[in-house]
């Protein structure tokens, strides 16, 4: 009986975190090409029920008529975000209107597909627009405070649009797209120098389309470098009278991380404490010249550190240094030492541009939908 | 009398954790592991296994719920996620089964004191 009954409970409990994980998955956002197959694509025409304009990703609706059967089909499309940089909004397509959409397939099989743009009466609508502000021909020097220092934030816009959406070690040319899948998976021991558990396991996910991505299941924090990889980018707090600086997050549910600038010792644990957030570790900071350099440990390992799924553990140990070179652009580099995951220490970077009279965008994860 | 409390106290663990695994995106064997050695009749079928990464080796303990075993020594071949553990004079062998799940699992076989069983532990 005790035996009968012990293994009941450890099936119930198998059981139960399948089932949970499960239902996580079904209502995830996953990458597009973990979700849509780019080699299936297919055209439809019918009649607008409903719009869904929300974050993540917009959805339209559309009943279409074969014979007499009539099917609804969802026409997924980029972030409200994206589409109201280039110009459209709620209204630009509604219930009743008859449109012609071009895409590709869930890889399901459900009546799920992914447009970029489709047409209403022959016209092209919900087309994107890059929403990358143009930099001017010469950038003005980088604004100073009373103290003669850079400010690395103001009031009037955020940082976005870095020049590469993916963690690379300096000096390799390895290409991939924004969301860190790699165009070819024998490139993936270029990257950085893994261990060889890490680098099989960075294949997995590659293989994977990167469809178990935290940040997209589970609205997990971009933590570390990534959080400067995406469009959304990042905002700097400066608070001069406490001595910190707040990192404000546009890509992961409006998350902040502080950069202690008061001299405290390093002290980052991954058990974490009141000034450890584990996502995003315990940072310190102080200024060199015109650059400030952060050291951060105490990460916990429940997030991927970049786009593409590249492995991290709680030896990860992060110096980072921010330049403002010009008032359009910040220079982000980065020194990894992770022995757990890496055979030896290396580095990156990449510039994100000054996105001037914006706010930090909100995009909240689809679970977080405001 | 001790033997049930604590096996009882194990079973209530594994179902509270059971609830919602934990993350787990670094390497794939750091965690806890609960589960069955199936036909293990001097420790049990039921076994715990806390299992973690410094870096360059594996080290932990095997738990079936009487006492700790430690780990004298783990490998993980990332070819085929297959895993060999010893503790206690046992010796697990298995694979790593859905690798991208904070709850994946090894399956495998134990064998240890003269028998030997079915070994599949999940991790929480």
């Amino acid at each position: 009986m005790q035996s009968f009954t012990l293994k009941t409970f450890i099936k119930a409990a198998v059981l139960c975190t399948s089932l949970g994980l499960s239902a996580t998955q079904v209502l995830a956002h996953h990458p597009i090409q973990a979700k849509f197959d780019e080699a299936s694509e297919m055209a439809l025409s019918g009649i607008v029920t409903h719009v869904d304009w929300k974050n993540p990703h917009v959805h339209v609706f559309v009943n279409v008529t074969d014979g007499k059967t009539v099917t609804n089909w969802a026409v997924e499309l980029e972030s409200p975000l994206l589409l109201t940089g280039s110009g459209w909004n709620e209204s630009s397509v509604k219930p009743g209107d008859k449109i012609d959409v071009k895409g590709i397939r869930a890889r399901d099989g459900s009546r799920q597909v992914w447009s970029e743009n489709f047409a209403v009466a022959g016209k092209t609508v919900f087309a994107l627009k890059d929403t990358r502000p143009a930099k001017p021909a010469q950038a003005a020097a980088a604004p100073r405070g009373a103290d003669g220092k850079v400010i690395l934030g103001s009031a009037d816009g955020f940082w976005g649009y870095p020049s590469s959406y993916a963690l690379i070690e300096d000096g390799v040319n390895v290409p991939m797209d924004r969301y860190g899948q790699l165009t070819e998976l024998s490139d993936a021991s270029k990257v950085a120098p893994m261990q060889p558990w890490a680098l099989a396991l960075y294949q997995h996910r590659q293989e994977r389309d990167l469809q178990n991505d935290p940040m997209f299941i589970n609205c997990k924090p971009p933590g570390g470098p990534r959080q400067y990889q995406s469009d959304l980018g990042i905002k700097f707090v400066e608070d001069k009278v406490n001595q910190r600086i707040f990192v404000l997050v546009g890509s992961g549910n409006r998350n902040y991380r502080i950069i202690y600038m008061d001299g405290r010792d390093q002290v980052g644990s991954v058990t974490g404490d009141d000034d450890n957030p584990l996502y995003y570790g315990r940072a310190v900071g102080k200024w060199e010249g015109d650059t400030l350099v952060v050291n951060t440990k105490g990460f916990n390992e429940d997030f991927w550190m970049s786009n593409g799924g590249l492995p991290h553990t709680s030896s990860l140990v992060l110096n980072e240094r921010f330049t403002r070179s010009d008032m359009n652009t910040l220079k982000y580099e980065v020194a990894i030492d992770d022995p757990g995951a890496y055979t030896r220490a290396w580095t990156a970077s990449w510039t994100m541009q000054w996105v001037p009279d914006q706010e930090v965008p909100i995009h909240f994860c689809q679970d977080n939908r405001p | 009398m001790k033997s049930i409390i604590i096996k009882t106290g194990l079973i209530a663990a594994a179902l509270c954790l059971s609830l919602s695994s934990s993350a787990q995106e670094g390497h794939p064997l750091k965690g806890s592991w609960i589960g069955e050695w199936k036909g293990n009749a001097a420790k049990g079928d039921f076994v715990l296994m806390v299992l973690d990464w410094d870096g360059s080796k594996i080290t932990g303990v095997v738990n079936p719920g009487t006492d700790n075993m430690a780990i004298t020594e783990a490998t993980l071949n990332p070819a085929d996620w297959t895993v060999h553990i010893e503790a206690g004079g046992y010796e697990l062998d298995g694979t790593i089964k859905e690798l991208e799940l904070p709850a994946r699992s090894i399956v495998g076989t134990w064998k240890g004191e003269g028998k030997n069983g079915a070994l599949e532990i999940v991790r929480q």
